[in-house]
């Protein structure tokens, strides 16, 4: 019998232990693991209702207070003392239920009248969750936080921040991003913001750095690349090998701690520290391929000379009947120098190798490049980490360094990362307890320009004519070919240098040097208040380093041309940032009659970012030969400072304050606030105050509760409210301030001028965000199911806004406050976490997370509705305005396409029309399709799309423009499975993101039916006549102006970013059992095989439907614009302890 | 730091710039936001050389047959497709008020600070005073009433109450009001050849006297149509009367554009300056004009078609007409076969192979003051005295004079009256400089306009579709980014 054998097997294990000769009573036990550990006095009763008294003790035998003892099946219950004694009356053979937050619940038959009782962890309930200057036992939250352990991240991903996709509830985080040196974009709970960055903060050990660093004078900025914290992130310096625990504070009232910089929740990250005992030493080696995780399909050469033909004939044809000029189907065997005769200009002019003039046929290029092909190659990444951690004699100590090589699937970039850390704890005496934490992150970066083609080799692979060879014969690059003249005529190709020499040229490097340094000493003054004090610095020192080559072709100016010689620069950049941070806090930590738990702390900290750039570009050079800034010219001008060279300094003083308070670990109630004072803002607003309250209440502790929802399940129910604000705004943003200086001509001398520049409100403050959250914890099936689920409500205003102002004023807007601005994010996120099997050999869980936002503007406050251009040029993509979420696509909505038995009506129509006016006479009904104002450039033509008339005046103008689309999802969702059997592990992580749209800002030139570059192969379904209708979709080629080009953005260029991906697949074999290993002194081994992005189920047509071109701003989200696509690693790795 | 909770450690002012609340504190401080007032005019989007959007390229001189680059927005203007929501309208918009504030934030801040001659301290704000005007000009011109602003706007709040349309004649009252000041100050007759570019006299009158013009010919403050060309007539003299050369025919057509005597041609009475040579301060008209296989303009090696012209604007070009030698050039390349501009050329080595020329813009010079006159006299039935100033530049451009033209068939039949005689002749004389759209608006009415333009070929203007313009043309819409401000006192011109 299971029982008894237990019960045997306790004794042997107890008698073994000969130090349990005091045990008085062996009572019958019904869980696993109870242990008699202690004598207790007292006095032995011998009736069938008993007194039964005892101790309860966790398993370092310290007493437990407050915990449950109930005799099941009655009302009967008590609690135990400070000292964790109990007593209670029950009869023999009665059960008495004994339970406590964050350890495994026992039941035990009464038997003897003195029994100790040694609860066990919990481990999943026990485990403790940092919550921002304290730890707090995750049975204890009553904010809503999402903690993700080491042992849950896939850590084949080189970032930290990847290893999070689709692991957190609430949190989204995006692949936008697979260069090797970019990390990913993570949203908590929405966007509150309009100007200012919801980037999270960033706390690593204990100490804040995102927000300051953010936003020094050195984002984008002429020549330079854009060196950008806010969008690399702090989070991937730290060497995930070196991660024991990541925390996110996602509702207002638990970030509310971190006052002013908190709006966008907070992430922290804790390291790895050393644990008292015999020294490890661990050591993972990985070696993987990476590969270029979907190419996107382009047009072959011969259907791009299809479409390039079309294009020139069509606008030679508009051109000429614009003109007034009777066209006829002759004229498309004009040649080039009859077009420019008759004005066709180079859009109507046509390469006479693949052009058949008289008999208006193609000729098969004779060039086939697939430019992708070209520009993506395999990549070999390695990565090393050793570790080694142990502890004695008070001293604990965990160190570890790491080398990763990373060559990027995109040919020349790469990053060459190391990493070093030190964690070092010790216990100088009963009192006083000290810690210190040194990490440095050296990284070596090879980058490419994103973006437009000009400089973005990304899109140039795409736009890049597949007529034109890569290479030429001697394995040299060709250069110019779209540039150039042929037989005399340019042909209006998008002017763009081969992709791969300019990805290989064009020089771009970035070395990082980020070193943080951190101490803490925490001094036990009387028993339960202590006081601790954290110093903290951090360094980044950065190198940046552009080149653009003389033998580049610059627009249409081809190699060796002055023009493209003197477009040649250099430029180099240093940024010197160093940050100091103080914080002092006393901690009193108090238990009164054993019911009531206190734990306050009070502080004050100080932080002070310096940031120091220094910019400059040189031009003016002669040749290649030295790449460097010191080979410029020597013509004055040659030698520039670029405009984000100078210095800040961001200052931040806080006092800070919670208590957290719990009932019979039944009630928790929690309060903070904070007050920052920022330099951010202007001296009449420099001040905030961030409250929050927060109530828990752990239902499945009471005495009634009776195992409602099964056995051994468990129910908590939480609710909170707090403010936390954003401080995400350039320096010194308050200040109107006079410009760099710069010249004006008088005569023939440059004279020095200066002026104000843009206008500033001295009232400027914080932004606010005020969120409810209530949420419950519940765990059924013994355990084996646990569900976290919230729900939010949260209003942002205050907004800090670059407010349009009338330019009257010499500027066009002014950061300020909308004070009566409104938004609201509401949204649930849910967790479930299943233990479906859990035998000996196998054990199957499987873990899943959906989160849902909606978000909608309710007021801007009185500021007119923001339209945005966030893809090529100025044309407007998104607007922002009341009703609406924020950075909606906005344009035209395509009603359909002309077809030629359109073009009576449409001749009717245009009988009728009054140009003077741009209007139909009132009350004409429209025989054909409305057409398009203001743009129109030449009449509707069978091909041509036609818009939604929305306001139904029979003409489409930018009265009828609305939102075409939603940049957000409406759900996301992320889940892993992991199945283990005995030495074999496996698991899979998924995510995805349902109802999102995307708009593809690279059609501006591959959707564009132009064929001045390469478009989709899809547009082979274009209509070419009305023999050959093509899809119905896609519309007629022409060089020139059509109706229904890019230009009005319209929702032909919106497409669904819905994706289901396959983030990670793992197999693993664990080899720690066989004894071969052992032997060589290797204590554990684990070897394994992964795919990071296996596959993605999409529709979209771009690379990575996860895109976001403008680096995470609000107002223009979803833009896809050559950005650097996703990498599929396949990776081979071995983990050994020592 | 550590430790201090000071009120010091949160004030944090920015280390790089001083705050314009700090800046003004000597004479040297007011001289270099002197120099940023002028500065601004520079741009593409105010009345920089570049500026062509807005005035050559929305008249019938200039034609883009490119109706697809950036969004086909510049399009708009040859198209008279305008939109509200044109984002290079926008930008013109903003750039006329630019100079506008940095001229109100000297004139606000330059009376508190002492200057060791008073008579710099005049000229300063008679140098604003003339920078604020011409902008209210153009502005006023180009969109009817405009918000007037004459302080320094410090405040958002300040700017927000101010955001409102005023009538065209307060902006007048204003303009003349300013400009008045100007021609009674201490600025030089004529600048220095070292100060080139700076206003003086001749250019105070020369501009009050446009400005009376325009209003006058506009229908603003219609009572006093008769006063205000008087008041015309009165300054453009008053400027004729400060030139320093004796006949304008003693300056040759082509010295005017001589990049060597850009500053010592006495004809010219306020350009904007450039510096031969530099890569920022250079003029690049020579060479962006220069069509492929031509040199005339520039050493620059073209591949493009170069400055594009309008058929109907070659067709206006006299026979034998030394201006249209000079203007324009037909380029035989195989690639290009059509005119292109010449107007403007340096083709010296310091402006080298990479075009950096040092081609001044001429803002005001005096064949367009004399034919300011001719007008001024037309308006005031004072036809003898307008022919006079007409001939002065026929005469110079070694023409027939006009008396001798009335009875050639061909420019009878053309130019039937005086009136179109005298925009014909500006038409040719001022080509390429900026004046044809205004000149069109200030000869003719709405509904004249939209005639004038409709009797044209649509043959001379390759895709520009001329049947498009209609009498809300005669203004440019107001920006949307600013009617959204507030729509009801920033209201629409009728028709957009």
């Amino acid at each position: 019998m299971q029982q008894k054998n237990l019960h045997d097997s306790f004794l042997k294990r107890a008698s073994l232990a000969g130090r349990f000769a005091g045990l008085v009573l062996a009572a019958c036990v019904l869980a696993t693991t109870v242990t008699y550990a202690r004598t207790f006095d007292g006095t032995e009763w011998d009736t069938k209702i008993m007194r039964v008294s005892g101790t309860v003790t966790d398993e370092n035998n310290k007493p437990l207070a407050g915990v449950s003892v109930a005799v099941k099946n009655s009302k009967k219950g008590t609690f135990t003392d400070v000292e964790g004694r109990f007593e209670i009356e029950a009869n023999e053979g009665d059960v008495l239920v004994i339970s406590n937050t964050g350890f495994v619940q026992q039941q035990v038959t009464v038997g003897k009248a003195v029994i100790t009782i040694q609860l066990k962890e919990d481990v999943k309930l026990m485990e403790e969750v940092s919550i921002g200057y304290q730890r707090l036992r995750k049975s204890d939250v009553t904010g809503a936080i999402s903690s993700v352990k080491a042992s849950e991240l896939n850590l084949s991903t080189p970032t930290i921040s990847q290893a999070l996709v689709g692991k957190v509830a609430g949190v989204q985080v995006s692949q936008v991003s697979g260069a090797p040196y970019s990390g990913t974009k993570i949203r908590v709970r929405g966007i509150g913001s309009i100007n200012a960055s919801s980037e999270p903060l960033y706390v690593i050990d204990g100490y804040a750095v995102g927000g300051n660093i953010s936003s020094g004078p050195g984002n984008g900025g002429a020549g330079t690349g854009g060196f950008n914290p806010a969008t690399a992130g702090n989070d991937i310096f730290v060497n995930p090998d070196d991660i024991e625990s990541i925390e996110i504070l996602k509702d207002a009232a638990s970030a509310a701690i971190y006052g002013s910089r908190a709006s966008g929740g907070v992430v922290i990250i804790t390291t790895k520290r050393g644990k008292t005992g015999k020294g490890k030493f661990e050591y993972d080696y990985q070696v993987g391929v990476n590969k270029l995780a979907h190419k996107v399909k382009m047009m072959n050469a011969a259907e791009f000379a299809q479409v390039f033909i079309d294009g020139r004939n069509n606008n030679y044809r508009d051109v000429l009947i614009a003109k007034g000029i009777t066209w006829n189907d002759a004229f498309y065997s004009d040649d080039n120098a009859t077009r420019t005769a008759k004005g066709g200009g180079a859009s109507s002019n046509i390469l006479k190798s693949i052009y058949d003039f008289p008999t208006q046929k193609l000729i098969t290029p004779t060039v086939n490049t697939d430019w992708q092909d070209a520009l993506y190659k395999s990549a070999l990444v390695q990565r090393h980490s050793l570790s080694f951690s142990g502890g004695k004699d008070g001293v604990r100590y965990a160190i570890s360094g790491g080398y990763m090589d990373q060559p990027g699937i995109l040919t020349a970039t790469f990053q060459k990362r190391i990493n070093f850390r030190a964690n070092i704890d010790g216990d100088i005496s009963k009192k006083l307890k000290v810690s210190s934490s040194i990490s440095i992150t050296n990284n070596e970066n090879r980058e490419v320009q994103e973006g437009r083609f000009n400089n973005g080799t990304i899109l140039g692979a795409l736009v890049m004519m597949p007529i034109f060879p890569v290479y030429n014969a001697d394995g040299s690059f060709q250069l110019g070919r779209a540039s150039e003249q042929t037989d005399g005529y340019a042909y209006s190709f998008q002017t763009i240098e081969n992709p791969v020499a300019q990805a290989e040229k064009v020089n771009i490097t970035r070395k990082g040097l980020r070193g943080t340094y951190n101490a803490t000493a925490n001094y036990q003054i009387v028993p339960d208040l202590s006081a601790k004090v954290n110093l903290g610095l951090q360094t980044y020192n950065e190198k940046y380093d552009y080149f653009y080559p003389t033998t580049l072709s610059n627009g249409v100016n081809l190699p060796g041309s002055p023009a493209a010689i003197a477009a040649a620069q250099a430029s180099a950049q240093t940024v010197s940032s160093l940050d100091k941070m103080a914080e002092f806090t006393l901690n009193y930590k108090k238990e009164f009659g054993g019911k009531h738990r206190f734990d306050a702390i009070a502080g004050y900290t100080a932080q002070q970012t310096d940031v120091d750039i220094i910019s400059v570009t040189a031009k003016n050079f002669s040749n290649d030969i030295v790449p460097e800034i010191t080979a410029q010219g020597a013509a004055a001008g040659s030698f520039l400072l670029n405009p984000n060279t100078g210095k800040s300094t961001t200052t931040l003083v806080s006092y800070l304050a919670r208590v957290l308070y719990s009932f019979g670990n039944r009630y928790y109630a929690s309060a903070s606030i904070r007050t920052d004072g920022s330099s951010r803002f202007g001296p009449q607003n420099r001040f905030g105050t961030f409250p929050s309250v927060a109530a828990g209440w752990n239902l499945s502790n009471e005495s009634f509760y009776n195992d409602w929802l099964g056995k051994n399940s468990t129910i908590k129910l939480r609710a909170s409210w707090g403010l936390s604000g954003n401080n995400n705004i350039p320096n010194y943003g308050y200040q109107q301030l006079i410009s760099s200086p710069t010249g004006t001509i008088f005569g023939n001398a440059i004279a020095t001028a200066n002026w104000a520049g843009k206008l500033a409100d001295d009232k400027l403050g914080w932004e606010s965000t005020s969120q409810y959250n209530i949420g419950a914890d519940v765990t059924i099936l013994n355990g084996r199911l646990g569900i976290i689920g919230n729900y939010y409500l949260g209003k942002s205003y205050n907004l800090l806004y670059d407010k349009s102002i009338s330019s009257l004023s010499g500027s066009t807007s002014v950061l300020t406050n909308l004070k009566d601005a409104d938004i609201r994010n509401t949204g649930f996120d849910l967790q479930i976490d299943a233990k479906i099997i859990s035998t000996k050999d196998l054990s199957f869980n499987f873990s899943g997370n959906i989160t849902a936002n909606k978000n909608e503007v309710r007021s801007l406050g009185g500021a007119s509705a923001l339209y945005r251009a966030g893809a090529e040029r100025s044309y407007t993509t998104h607007v922002t305005r009341e009703g609406d979420p924020i950075g909606m696509f906005y344009g035209l909505q395509v009603a359909g396409m002309v077809k030629q038995g359109d073009m009576a009506n449409i001749a009717l129509d245009d009988a009728v029309y009054n140009s003077n006016g741009k209007s139909f006479p009132k009350g004409y009904v429209l025989k054909g399709p409305a057409r398009s104002i203001g743009y129109s450039s030449t009449p509707l033509n069978p091909g041509d799309l036609y818009f939604k008339d929305l306001n139904g005046d029979g003409v489409v103008n930018e009265a009828d423009k609305d939102v075409i689309g939603s940049p957000y999802a409406k759900f996301t969702y992320g889940f892993n499975l992991s199945l283990k059997y005995k030495m074999l592990d496996l698991s899979t992580s998924f995510n995805g993101s349902q109802g999102n749209k995307v708009l593809d800002g690279q059609d501006y030139y591959i959707r564009n039916m132009e064929g001045s570059g390469n478009q989709y192969q899809l547009l082979t379904q274009r209509y070419r006549s009305e023999v050959e209708p093509g899809n119905g979709h896609d519309y007629r080629a022409s060089r020139g102006g059509t109706q229904s080009n890019s230009s009005r953005l319209s929702d032909y260029y919106i497409q669904d970013g819905s994706f289901f991906r396959c983030t990670n697949i793992t197999v693993g074999f664990n080899a720690s059992s066989i004894d071969a290993i052992k032997k060589i002194g290797v204590s554990s081994m684990r070897i394994y095989g992964s795919i990071d992005n296996a596959f993605t189920v999409t529709n979209y047509l771009g690379y990575n439907p996860e895109v976001d071109y403008n680096n995470g701003s609000n107002l223009t989200p979803g833009v896809d614009y050559g950005k650097y696509p996703l990498a599929r690693a396949f990776s081979v790795g071995v983990k050994m302890v020592f | 730091m550590l430790g201090s909770c000071k009120k010091d450690f949160l004030e944090q002012s920015s280390p790089n710039l001083i705050s314009v609340e700090q800046n003004f504190q000597t004479e040297s401080d007011v001289a270099l936001a002197v120099n940023g007032a002028y500065q601004a005019l520079r741009s593409s989007n105010c009345i920089g050389e570049n500026a062509q959007t807005w005035t050559d390229d929305r008249s019938d001189d200039v034609n883009s047959i490119d109706n697809q680059s950036n969004n086909g927005e510049p399009f708009q203007f040859t198209a008279f497709a305008l939109s509200a929501s044109n984002t290079y309208l926008y930008s013109h918009w903003v750039s006329l008020y630019v100079p506008i504030s940095r001229a109100n934030l000297v004139l606000s801040v330059i009376d508190k600070i002492s200057f060791s001659s008073e008579v710099t301290k005049e000229q300063y704000k008679a140098e604003m005073k003339f920078i604020r005007a011409l902008m209210y000009f153009n502005l006023v011109r180009e969109f009817g009433g405009v918000p007037l602003v004459i302080d320094n706007v410090a405040t958002p709040d300040q700017a927000t109450a101010l955001t409102f349309r005023a009538t065209r004649e307060a902006v007048y009252a204003q303009i003349i009001k300013d400009l008045k000041d100007v021609a009674a100050s201490s600025l030089p007759i004529v600048q220095l050849a070292a100060n080139k570019g700076k206003v003086s006299l001749q250019a105070a009158n020369a501009l009050l006297g446009q400005a009376y013009l325009t209003m006058a010919a506009s229908g603003v403050d219609a009572p006093n149509a008769t006063v205000n060309f008087n008041n015309a007539k009165t300054y453009l003299l008053a400027c004729f009367n400060q030139k320093t050369f004796a006949k304008l025919s003693d300056i040759p057509y082509a010295d005017v554009f001589d990049v060597a005597k850009k500053t010592t041609n006495p004809e010219i009475i306020w350009q904007i300056a450039y510096k031969q040579g530099d890569a920022i301060y250079s003029s690049s008209l020579a060479r962006s004009n220069q069509a492929k296989g031509e040199n005339i303009n520039s050493l620059f090696t073209s591949t493009g078609v170069g400055g594009t012209i309008s058929a109907d604007l070659i067709k206006e070009f006299e026979t034998g007409d030394i201006r249209t030698a000079f203007s324009v050039k037909y380029a035989a390349n195989i690639a290009v076969k059509d005119y292109y501009i010449t107007k403007f050329r340096d083709v010296s080595a310091t402006a080298s192979s990479l075009g950096y020329g040092g081609n001044d813009f001429p803002i005001i010079r005096y064949a367009d003051i004399i034919l300011n006159i001719a007008e001024a006299y037309l308006n005031l039935g004072d036809n003898a005295n307008a022919i006079v100033y007409l001939d002065m530049v026929r005469a110079r451009a070694g023409q027939p004079l006009y008396s001798t033209m009335i009875y050639d068939p061909a420019y009878a039949i053309k130019y039937p009256t005086l009136k179109l005689a005298i925009l014909h002749e500006r038409r040719i004389e001022l080509a390429f400089e900026h004046h044809r759209w205004h000149d069109l608006i200030r000869f003719f009415n709405p509904a004249e306009l939209v005639t004038y333009f409709k009797a044209k070929s649509q043959a001379d203007y390759n895709n520009s579709p001329l049947t498009n313009i209609s009498t809300k043309d005669y203004y440019f819409p107001i920006p949307l980014n600013e009617t959204k401000l507030d729509p009801s006192k920033m209201t629409q011109n009728p028709g957009y």
